[in-house]
């Protein structure tokens, strides 16, 4: 077993440290692209797809906690969620070669960590809530999104949304907060979902 | 109400993974009471919800992200100065507003177009521009607004500035701010004024122009105001157009 790895980078990550994906998302997108183009014979458009898809995918698992140390080289984590993908996409039409990087046992090591199943399923509350949040306005989403789903910190969002400061940023998080409970709360119920 | 901005932030914590020990106790505590698991269930829920627009946002992120450094890698061409601006402002647009006009589903591409190509043009004039001191003043609130992503402020100021009507870059930065905000109708209408003038921007206006119409479902004026910009030697937007022309074609094929 590899010596655990990037600890201080995910940790970074999860707490929505934009510059450390943005390091990770330039340093491995061209290698990326090369390889998944001359392994699964993919065009260059869709495995700059892919990797997009597989970067997605990594965000996800470091900020929802699943992985918090790698013990393969992060080139490797990265390649491995990407083989997944290409897999994914490309199982009917046989594409697959011989996986040959010295270092697959490492990604074995990780792939419990790998997040294979990229689909969303939202159940009737959480779709419910998916319609609710289309409905409350382009800045109330975009705060939301930063908040939740990128895990920007308070003094992010102000940065990012032009906000004067972060009470304000938190008490127009509170406000979206407070429509879709109410729009959740009449509209779910009287749906008898 | 305190107490509840107190639960607020455990809940956050907890979401985050970043709870002290001593805030684990509380937040343990916490969750024993029935309204607090209530919270935590719907904000988790509120989270699973936002994942899509999560994940268009981010996949936006990393594609300004390509546009700069593909812009980075290519060698500057000797070309007037407000080009080599507006280039650069190109290279560095920040914003794709996935939101406004984007379904949660996977859409084929030509249903993703608006939202993949839409960037509100970058302020690239604020510096070249001298006014009267009113009007200076209002117009470097209007474009601080804009560059804040704030576009509904920034139509505001942009429209309280004085020439507003014979001011084709006001007008195209008027136009940017209402289509960011969905108001598609508004926008199409200055696009087409600002080409109508003939005079700076009148290029912009016209691939604007051209992604305004796709979402209201006029797709052949708009391939057509794309041919005609690919067609144009040395376009600002001829490259996005050979991009999305292609595409199409390609997405056309497919579907056959």
């Amino acid at each position: 077993m590899g010596k655990v790895k990037y600890v201080e980078e995910l940790a970074a990550l999860r707490q929505g440290d934009q510059t450390i994906l943005k390091k990770i998302y330039e340093a491995h997108r061209k290698p990326f692209i090369d390889w998944a183009m001359a392994r699964f014979q993919v065009k260059q458009e869709e495995a700059a797809d892919v990797f997009q898809d597989t970067m997605v995918a990594f965000y996800e698992n470091v900020v929802e906690g699943k992985v918090v140390e790698l013990r393969s080289q992060m080139r490797t984590y990265l390649f491995g969620i990407g083989r997944f993908m290409l897999l994914a996409r490309f199982r009917e039409r046989k594409k697959e070669i011989e996986w040959e990087e010295e270092d697959w046992r490492q990604v074995e090591a990780d792939a419990k960590q790998v997040k294979a199943d990229y689909s969303i399923q939202l159940n009737d509350r959480q779709a419910f809530l998916q319609e609710a949040i289309a409905a409350l306005g382009q800045p109330c989403q975009q705060l939301l999104v930063l908040f939740y789903y990128q895990r920007f910190t308070t003094e992010a969002i102000m940065m990012e949304m032009g906000y004067q400061s972060t009470d304000v940023v938190k008490s127009q998080k509170a406000r979206c907060m407070k429509t879709l409970k109410m729009r959740f709360k009449s509209g779910f119920s009287r749906e008898g979902i | 109400m305190q107490e509840k901005d107190e639960i607020q932030v455990l809940i956050d914590k907890y979401l985050r993974g970043t709870l002290t020990p001593q805030e684990q106790v509380a937040w343990q505590q916490a969750l024993e009471r029935p309204e607090v698991q209530e919270e935590l269930k719907l904000q988790e829920d509120v989270l699973s919800a936002l994942k899509p627009l999560g994940r268009e946002k981010l996949k936006a992120q990393f594609s300004q992200w390509d546009q700069e450094a593909e812009k980075t890698a290519q060698p500057e061409k000797v070309r007037p100065l407000w080009r080599t601006y507006a280039a650069l402002a190109v290279a560095a647009a920040a914003v794709i507003l996935v939101f406004i006009f984007w379904p949660s589903s996977s859409p084929a591409f030509e249903e993703r177009l608006f939202a993949e190509h839409f960037i509100p043009y970058e302020n690239v004039v604020e510096v070249q521009v001298r006014g009267s001191e009113q009007s200076a003043t209002q117009r470097s609130l209007a474009f601080k607004f804009y560059d804040m992503g704030d576009y509904a402020a920034a139509s505001r100021s942009l429209l309280a500035i004085p020439d507003l009507g014979s001011n084709p870059e006001i007008l195209f930065y008027l136009a940017n701010s209402h289509l960011a905000e969905g108001e598609i109708d508004q926008a199409l209408e200055e696009f087409r004024l600002v080409r109508s003038m003939g005079k700076d921007f009148a290029e912009h206006a016209a691939w604007y122009e051209a992604l305004c119409l796709w979402p209201k479902g006029q797709k052949e004026a708009s391939i057509s105001i794309w041919e005609e910009i690919t067609a144009t030697s040395g376009h600002v937007f001829a490259k996005q157009s050979q991009t999305i022309l292609k595409k199409l074609k390609e997405s056309e094929a497919n579907a056959k």
